[in-house]
């Protein structure tokens, strides 16, 4: 390559990688939040926080003995009267009583259940949202990121000229060093 | 303006790649039939609609909360739920559908085949799930399954062994002399949600 030919090279890489770095800097941080929190997802959960409250009942029960009258007195007990939706038995032993954003389960055997609140974990139910692909439109765009992400893994190899620290001395020895993990996982994970 | 260049061109693709998929969205298939179900008729005989396009419409029992990928309808009958599967239009489904009594349009598809390996990994499950005590476990799934397959995973006895249905299955399998038992399941088209007056099931 002439060296001018050379010059225009690096220009124009500089500005694609500049650019496309620009442009694609707040998906990245997006894609790369909501990855962090779905990797955990069997340690937390990543769109909700979801608490639990013990509770007990007094009086025996059974199923047939369970009316709107009585659901609503138990939901009054725990300030929940006023967000109540539904109830329903799962099976022949329980009864699920849905209020807003949560439900309340209890075993009518051993007279014992729980209060199950549920609310969006703010930023991360966001952002795990564009994660998970929401509209065909979205699907489009995120393969474009992706696209741009390979450009400017691509044009960030040439970005320094010719010295210590560039691609064919410092960078080969870095980009072999990156390599050896997924390389590592592939022969011990797979 | 050569800065101006590279923006251009990505908004460019992306505006046509949006409006050529926008009549992709509103197909539907030549041989729909459209037909209106409840949860308990569809698993009367869930293969009987097999690739179909139905209308379905029930109580949501549970919305998965980590993915909100799935989420399960019953309807006259609570211990029998249809999975739905979220996709499309409805990257995940919102928690406020819990309680709600909702009609999905969707497509009904072979969502499992439960054999040997299947069970095994439900098996662990299991023993995972009754070696911690606090857990508290979304059975959902398996409960669909269960209902799909017309096992009773609710009675007395059953709640005594957390393995019962687990060997159920198997016996069921080794009779039907198959390799897998399918469940369907439905993905997801449209959802409309019923608004009703609070009341009991």
């Amino acid at each position: 390559m002439s060296s001018n030919s050379l010059k225009v090279f690096r220009k124009w890489n500089r500005i694609l990688h500049r650019d496309f770095g620009y442009f694609f800097f707040g998906l990245t941080i997006i894609y790369c939040l909501s990855g962090i929190a779905l990797n955990h997802k069997k340690d937390w959960n990543p769109n909700y926080n979801i608490t639990y409250k013990e509770i007990s009942i007094s009086e025996n029960i059974t199923q047939s003995s369970v009316t709107l009258d009585w659901v609503m007195t138990l939901l009054r007990k725990y300030d929940e009267d006023d967000h109540y939706k539904k109830y329903y038995f799962p099976d022949k032993n329980s009864v699920k009583i849905f209020i807003d954003n949560g439900s309340v389960s209890i075993d009518l055997g051993s007279k014992t259940g729980y209060i199950e609140k549920i609310s969006k974990r703010p930023l991360f139910f966001e952002i795990n949202f564009l994660h998970y692909n929401p509209g065909r439109w979205w699907l489009w765009f995120s393969d474009i990121f992706c696209v741009g992400l390979i450009i400017i893994a691509i044009s960030g190899l040439f970005i320094i000229a010719k010295s210590k620290n560039s691609l064919t001395r410092r960078g080969v020895w870095l980009i072999i060093a990156g390599l050896v993990v997924p390389v590592l996982a592939l022969f011990f994970l797979k | 303006m050569k800065k101006l260049f590279f923006f251009s061109i990505i908004v460019a693709v992306i505006v046509g790649s949006n409006s050529s998929c926008k009549n992709q969205g509103k197909q539907t298939g030549a041989d729909s039939t459209n037909l209106s179900l409840t949860v308990d008729s569809f698993l009367a005989s869930p293969e009987a609609w097999a690739g179909k396009e139905i209308v379905i419409a029930g109580t949501v029992s549970h919305v998965c909360k980590h993915s909100g990928k799935k989420l399960f309808l019953f309807g006259a009958n609570p211990e029998k739920t249809v999975k739905i599967n979220a996709g499309g239009n409805f990257a995940t489904f919102d928690i406020k559908y819990e309680g709600s009594d909702i009609e999905i349009t969707g497509n009904v598809v072979e969502d499992e085949k439960i054999d040997a390996n299947y069970l095994n990994e439900w098996e662990a499950e299991i023993k995972e799930m009754v070696g911690d005590k606090d857990q508290k476990v979304c059975n959902a799934e398996n409960t669909a399954i269960a209902g799909q397959t017309g096992i009773d995973s609710t009675s007395a006895e059953k709640t005594e062994d957390p393995y019962a249905d687990v060997k159920e299955f198997r016996n069921k399998l080794e009779k039907s002399g198959k390799p897998y038992i399918s469940i369907y399941a439905i993905n997801i088209i449209s959802l409309k949600e019923i608004k009703k007056e609070p009341s009991a099931n």
